[in-house]
């Protein structure tokens, strides 16, 4: 037994020493030694033994080991015998492989497969509701039951309404993207010509954006208006009076306009939509400032191209397009009235007049220079037309056309659904006038009324300018002689004229008009302002004339409201005559009352000198 | 009463592109030095897949009220008496709505999809005679961009003027009766613009 347990130890110990002996030339030829068996030396990798210096040196620079059994020297792929087929089949550029220094007969294959697989969806869903509830009502205006009254006369009604949208439309290019807007409104008649030239270098507006362009695109996009203006005038009462004057009720007047933009491309340099009124007549012609389009130019050195708008014009379109205007349009004057007077006048009712200018384009493209839409409406009669549109009340023009055609298409897999829906109610309502059961009365008058809407409906249009796009609309209450856009006779045209302008507060600052007047001086008065032509209608009436004219600019030349007088009652001959007659009344009635009274004391003195 | 109204609303999708940026791959393989007749293959197989879901709900709603009146006025049982005349009421509004989505990186990540993102390196060389040397490299990308943008503006605009009554009645004596004048004045401008 114990030789048995001494055998077992010595084998553990053998095996140990086996193990410990053995196991580092194991990892050493492991790691990659040889033997040399020249020199009965272990080299490596890193160490070989010199046999000159008898020590072991670091290894020199690897050198491409030698092929174990190399049959034949290394070629480069190029040079490879013509027994290797060489393959390569690459599409991703990116990818940097060789194969070289292959034998003979070898078969080298590269085989690059990308795949890019894109599926992109979008839809998109805008929709613009516009909703807008405007009425504006002038207060009944009642003179009853007086011995003496005055006259009747309530105020003019007016709403006016302009409203742009635009969904996924682009105008203008770059920084001159977007449109600019304004909204002028003058008072009184004017003659002269008027000249619109926008200072449009800082528009503010609203920046481009490309319509969508790849596959399986859907836009639905709406818009929905639901206008309703109304004006009403307040009815105006004379009645049960001994003596009374005139009953007037005024004037109510509504205009929307409309500018709708669905997937439409208007690349110009500058771009402008712009409201004249005009609350009285017009004997002029209303211009483009003459150096707008050198200054446009001279802002705008690049001229847009086509290449530059990014459009989809392509194949495979499916268009949905559906335009509904529900306009209704009501003009209504008041009743005038002149019965059961003894003395009275006359019974005359306003004008009534509705002006509907519908625009709609769908599919156009048109190359030009400039492009205008134009609207007019004119209340009165208008001696005039618009430049290259005669005989029209709304037009599209541009100059320097070189193309204009019809183009219905789009980009692969795009379904473009577009939809505009218009309902507008425009009522304008001129009250009543009544002159009834009066001694003495006077007229009846109604004021006028008009409802009127300027819609432009584009959609899916291009419009490549290399100038302006503009839209003009234009309304005048009253008459017009003179052109849009062309400069005739009709008015006088003063150069270097002074700017005045509107009523409200100056237009904003980005697009704001040029608006420039010329007028014929007729009359001075005492605030040494040039009295304008405005002032026609009380061009014989120095008062007048001077309210008139404080109110288009006063002493310092700035703008101001402009003020619609009432007549004072010392201008009031009505008053006057009535003050004059109670003081005459009570002088005569004074002196008769003072000779009565000395009539009576002598009398009383005779009867006492009479008595016993 | 005058308004002037601005709003404004930006929906802007960037974080895409970086996001893409990072699916770029790249392999690197090298054989060298081989046998005759060996079989040296080097097969890179890479499948991206990403997935582009911009889902933008913007909604602006822009509302104006406005509302002007002037009161009445009244001239009554007076022996002698002036006129009654009631001032004007107006009011002017201008609002500017615009609402904008864009989906920039979705167009750039497209861009650089296609183009291929690996940059993938093989090198085989020094290989004996009859030697069987093949790189494949198999690159899948897909890509899925679902844009679904939603924009609804929605503009409410409400304007009243009315001016008062002037009344001039039972007077020995009474001037005019004027009332003043009422006006409305809306100018508004929405506008809806969507980039993918």
């Amino acid at each position: 037994m114990q030789q048995f347990k001494r055998a077992v130890r010595s084998a553990i110990l053998y095996a140990t020493m086996l193990v410990l002996t053995g196991a580092p030339s194991a990892a050493v030829y492991a790691s990659g030694d040889y033997y040399d068996a020249e020199n009965d030396k272990w080299n490596n990798s890193e160490w070989v033994y010199n046999p000159t210096t008898k020590q072991y040196e670091a290894a020199p620079t690897p050198t491409p080991t030698p092929s174990p059994t190399p049959e034949q020297p290394a070629e480069d792929a190029t040079q490879n015998p013509p027994a290797t087929d060489n393959a390569t089949d690459s599409t991703d550029s990116s990818a940097a492989d060789s194969t070289t220094q292959t034998g003979p007969a070898s078969n080298n294959t590269t085989d690059h497969d990308t795949t890019v697989n894109s599926d992109t969806n979008i839809d998109n869903k805008s929709t613009i509701d516009n909703t807008l509830d405007s009425n504006a009502t002038t207060g009944n205006a009642g003179v009853t039951q007086n011995t003496y009254g005055g006259d009747a006369k309530t105020g003019d009604a007016s709403a006016d309404a302009t409203i742009v949208s635009s969904v996924h439309s682009t105008v203008g290019t770059g920084e001159t993207s977007g449109i600019a807007h304004f909204t002028i409104d003058l008072y009184g008649d004017i003659n002269g010509d008027i000249v619109v030239g926008p200072a449009m270098a800082n528009a503010e507006v609203d920046k481009t954006t490309n319509i969508n362009s790849n596959t399986n695109v859907n836009n639905d996009s709406s818009i929905t208006n639901n206008i309703n203006l109304t004006a009403q005038s307040g009815n105006a009462e004379v009645s049960g009076n001994t003596v009374a004057g005139s009953a007037q009720s005024g004037d109510a007047r509504a205009v929307a306009n409309l500018i709708n933009l669905i997937n439409t491309v208007i690349a110009a340099n500058k771009s402008f939509v712009g409201t004249i009124n005009i609350h009285g007549n017009l004997n002029g012609d209303i211009l483009l400032s003459p150096e707008f389009i050198p200054q446009l130019l001279a802002s705008n050195g690049n001229n847009t191209t086509e290449s530059n708008v990014n459009m989809p014009l392509a194949t495979n379109i499916n268009d949905d397009q559906t335009i509904v205007n529900n306009v209704d349009l009501q003009a209504t004057t008041g009743t005038a009235t002149v019965k059961d007077n003894t003395s009275a006048g006359s019974a005359q009712s306003g004008t009534a007049q509705t002006n509907l200018q519908i625009l709609n384009l769908t599919g156009h493209e048109v190359d030009a220079e400039n492009s205008v839409l134009v609207f007019v409406n004119v209340k009165g009669k208008w001696v005039g037309m618009i430049l290259d549109a005669p005989g029209s009340t709304a037009a599209a023009f541009g100059s320097g056309v070189t193309r204009n055609d019809v183009t219905l298409a789009g980009t692969s897999n795009l379904n473009n659904k577009a939809s505009i829906t218009n309902n507008i109610n425009v009522a304008a309502i001129s009250g009543d006038a009544t002159v009834s059961s009066n001694t003495s009365g006077g007229d009846a008058k109604t004021g006028n009324a008009s409802a009127s809407a300027n819609i432009a409906n584009i959609i899916g249009s291009k419009f490549n300018l290399s100038g302006w796009f503009a839209v003009l609309f234009i309304n005048i209450d009253g008459d017009w002689t003179g052109w849009a856009l062309k400069d005739t006779d009709a008015g006088n045209k003063i150069t270097g004229a002074v700017q005045i302008a509107s009523s409200e507060t100056p237009p904003p600052p980005v697009g704001t008009p040029n608006v420039r007047l010329g007028y014929v001086p007729h009359v001075s008065d005492e605030y040494g302002q040039l009295v304008s032509g405005a002032a026609q209608s009380g061009a014989n009436d120095p008062y007048a004339a001077a309210v008139l004219a404080s109110a288009t600019k006063n002493t310092n030349g700035t703008l101001t409201t402009p003020l619609i007088p009432a007549p004072s009652p010392r201008e009031d001959p009505f008053s006057v005559i009535l003050m004059a007659g109670g003081f005459g009344v009570a002088g005569i009635s004074g002196i008769a009352w003072a000779a009565r009274r000395l009539l009576e004391l002598r009398a009383a003195n005779r009867v006492s000198e009479l008595a016993p | 009463m005058k308004i002037r109204k601005t709003i404004g609303a930006v929906v802007t999708s960037l974080g895409l592109v970086v996001g893409l940026s990072g699916f770029a791959g790249a392999t690197t393989a090298t054989i060298g030095t081989t046998g005759p007749s060996s079989n040296n293959q080097i097969t890179s197989t890479q499948t991206h897949s990403a997935t582009l879901t911009n889902t933008n709900n913007l909604g602006v709603t822009s509302a104006n009220g406005q509302a002007a009146f002037t009161g009445p006025a009244a001239t009554v049982g007076n022996t002698t008496a002036g006129g009654a005349s009631t001032g004007s009421a107006s009011n002017a509004n201008s609002t500017n709505v615009a609402a904008s989505v864009s989906n920039a990186g979705s167009s750039a990540a497209l861009a650089g999809w296609g183009a291929g993102t690996s940059n993938n390196t093989a090198s085989i060389n020094t290989t004996g005679g009859g030697s069987n040397n093949q790189v494949f490299f198999n690159d899948t990308n897909t890509l899925t961009v679902t844009n679904t943008n939603n924009v609804g503006v929605t503009s409410v605009n409400n304007q009243v003027a009315a001016s008062g009554p002037a009344l001039v009645a039972g007077n020995t004596t009474g001037g005019s009766a004027t009332t003043g004048n009422a006006s409305n004045t809306n100018s508004s401008t929405v506008t809806i613009n969507v980039a993918n």
